[in-house]
């Protein structure tokens, strides 16, 4: 009688071989890979986009150069966005070079005022805008936006860069400024606000007061969805900072994200795009 | 009968009864730190600012949730890699590992023996760990239902709220993740500690590259990296506590630390099978 031989694996072949199988099912499931916004889907009854187009060069930054007024008007066209908001512009004469370079009407623009690093709003259709005043740093702008039947109150904002205190303030004015309206209107919150508190990694290097940008985040967050959440970074260096907020009793979110690889020359952000829909429809009045 | 002795010489050493000090102390230092901020915050002596919270944020739940975080992540870790990194050296360096192999017992047994009563008896610390931080939360500031908001403690990423019972049973599961996570460290220093001649060397270096991945896996300009440190997904258990527990995402991570930690068993059991004892 013969005994059939038998083959012994070394125990630490066994871990190593389980290691690799666990790692390939670890590497292979892993759907975190942020794919940013897909342009070619089609638009939802609501496009939206906000950048900050300002620039890293500089001790300061500097805000949109000439230069680059172009890369800003391609990446427009190519989002196909009709309510985008600019931050960082460098003069309102500029925002109107950017009208016409997107070929005039049905364009129009408003900027929060005169000066350097002014907020700027484009839409494809009738726009009012005002300033909001803050009682500390860059004015908010408030823009009315009539899209098709239904109009949209939307506010875009450019908080703070260096402190969070200044941010909890702007960002607080901002939600009171808005407090009670989105029962009367669909409701969008947009811009760079500066802070980032994504899961995955320490946000106290770039924030003065963490713990104030948390409260701030949540301020917002308990009136407020947040369209980008989960979406990945917008700005260097993999951070979050631009955000589009929407209240969800008159618009759902389709689809959201950064637009990546539209920063050009020293640009530090990627512009954030939002798809919705009509969650209830509203009188235009 | 390797892993009776190796349980017996856990019973006799003194190392759980410095951890459990070292815990205690920080749980009554967490305490002190929770009840005056909390105090603070919520006793209107700051000045004005807009804020989230509420007066029942800070409960015993939301106590033992700040206690178990950062002993997860900073605490526990450390004692697994002194955990681990004492088996070989250690045996070693008391001159007593030569003595150990020359009973009739594989090296592959005597080693796994270890790994097995390191891990069994720190599976057992973090959850005698999860209890003793409910329980003081209990007594001192009394439970309610757990509100986690976005920021706080990196643990969700949307205000969100689990009533008691629910929280009760979370704390229940994260034990056996928690568990699960520090195998990672556990099997790192298991793996140092075959090649060093002291267990001091062998402790002190695991520490040390414990803390630099955990570093480096929470700044922003490793990126690319992070998916191949194993501090990156150490506080996967996290996702536990949300109200929509991400299934697929606790699975993978865990998957990839125990991918980490049967590499780093299967080296030092590798290097361990081969080695001469002088």
């Amino acid at each position: 009688m013969t005994r059939s031989p038998t083959i012994r694996v070394p125990a630490e072949w066994l871990f190593l071989g389980l290691a690799v199988a666990l790692g390939w099912f670890s590497w292979r499931s892993d759907d975190s890979a942020l794919r940013g916004f897909p342009v070619q889907r089609e638009v939802g009854d609501l496009r939206v986009m906000t950048w900050n187009v300002g620039e890293a060069s500089g001790t300061h930054g500097n805000p949109l150069r000439d230069t680059s007024v172009k890369a800003v008007i391609d990446t427009i066209r190519r989002s196909r966005a009709e309510l985008v908001f600019l931050q960082e512009l460098q003069s309102r004469s500029q925002l109107r070079g950017i009208v016409e370079g997107l070929g005039g009407e049905p364009w129009r623009s408003a900027t929060s005022g005169e000066g350097q690093r002014i907020l700027g709003v484009l839409g494809r259709g009738s726009l009012t805008a005002r300033s909001v005043a803050l009682s500390r740093g860059r004015d908010a702008l408030q823009v009315v936006y009539q899209a098709g039947s239904q109009a949209v109150l939307a506010v875009s904002l450019h908080a703070d860069a260096f402190s969070a205190k200044k941010r909890n303030l702007q960002i607080g004015e901002v939600m009171s400024h808005l407090e009670g309206r989105h029962q009367r209107w669909p409701t969008l919150l947009v811009g760079d606000f500066n802070l980032d508190l994504d899961l995955d990694k320490r946000r106290d290097l770039f924030s003065n007061d963490e713990y104030r940008d948390v409260e701030s985040y949540n301020l917002v967050t308990q009136e407020l969805h947040d369209a980008g959440l989960g979406k990945g970074a917008t700005a260097e260096p993999d951070r979050r900072l631009d955000y589009v907020f929407y209240h969800p009793a008159h618009l759902r979110l389709q689809e959201a994200g950064p637009l990546s690889g539209s920063r050009f020359g020293s640009m530090d952000h990627d512009p954030l795009v939002a798809d919705f829909s009509w969650e209830s429809t509203l009188s235009a009045d | 009968m390797s892993l009776s002795l190796e349980a017996l010489k856990l019973r006799r050493s003194r190392r759980p009864w410095v951890v459990l000090a070292a815990l205690v102390l920080y749980v009554i230092l967490m305490l002190f730190g929770f009840a005056t901020y909390a105090e603070t915050e919520t006793g209107g002596n700051v000045e004005f600012r807009y804020t989230f919270e509420n007066e029942s944020y800070f409960n015993g739940l939301t106590f033992a949730v700040y206690a178990f975080y950062f002993a997860a992540l900073l605490l526990l870790p450390v004692f697994a890699s002194t955990e681990g990194g004492v088996q070989i050296a250690g045996e070693r360096s008391a001159g007593t590992l030569p003595l150990l192999l020359s009973r009739p017992v594989s090296r592959q047994r005597v080693f796994l023996s270890k790994f097995a009563v390191a891990g069994a008896s720190l599976a057992m610390g973090v959850g005698l760990f999860l209890v003793l931080v409910l329980g003081v939360g209990l007594v001192f500031v009394g439970w309610g239902e757990l509100r986690l908001y976005p920021g706080v403690l990196q643990m969700t990423d949307r205000p969100q709220s689990l009533s008691q019972a629910e929280a009760l049973v979370r704390f229940l599961w994260v034990w056996p993740a928690a568990s699960l996570a520090m195998l990672a460290p556990l099997t790192l220093s298991l793996l140092i500690s075959t090649w060093s001649r002291s267990a001091v060397n062998a402790v002190g270096l695991s520490v040390s590259i414990y803390l630099v991945l955990s570093v480096i896996s929470e700044i922003h300009f490793f990126r690319e990296l992070r998916p191949f440190l194993f501090t990156s997904t150490l506080g996967y258990w996290r996702g536990l506590f949300r109200e929509d527990i991400p299934w697929s995402q606790i699975f993978r991570e865990a998957s990839r630390l125990l991918a980490f930690s049967a590499a780093f068993l299967g080296v030092g059991l590798w290097r361990f099978r081969r080695q001469e004892e002088r």
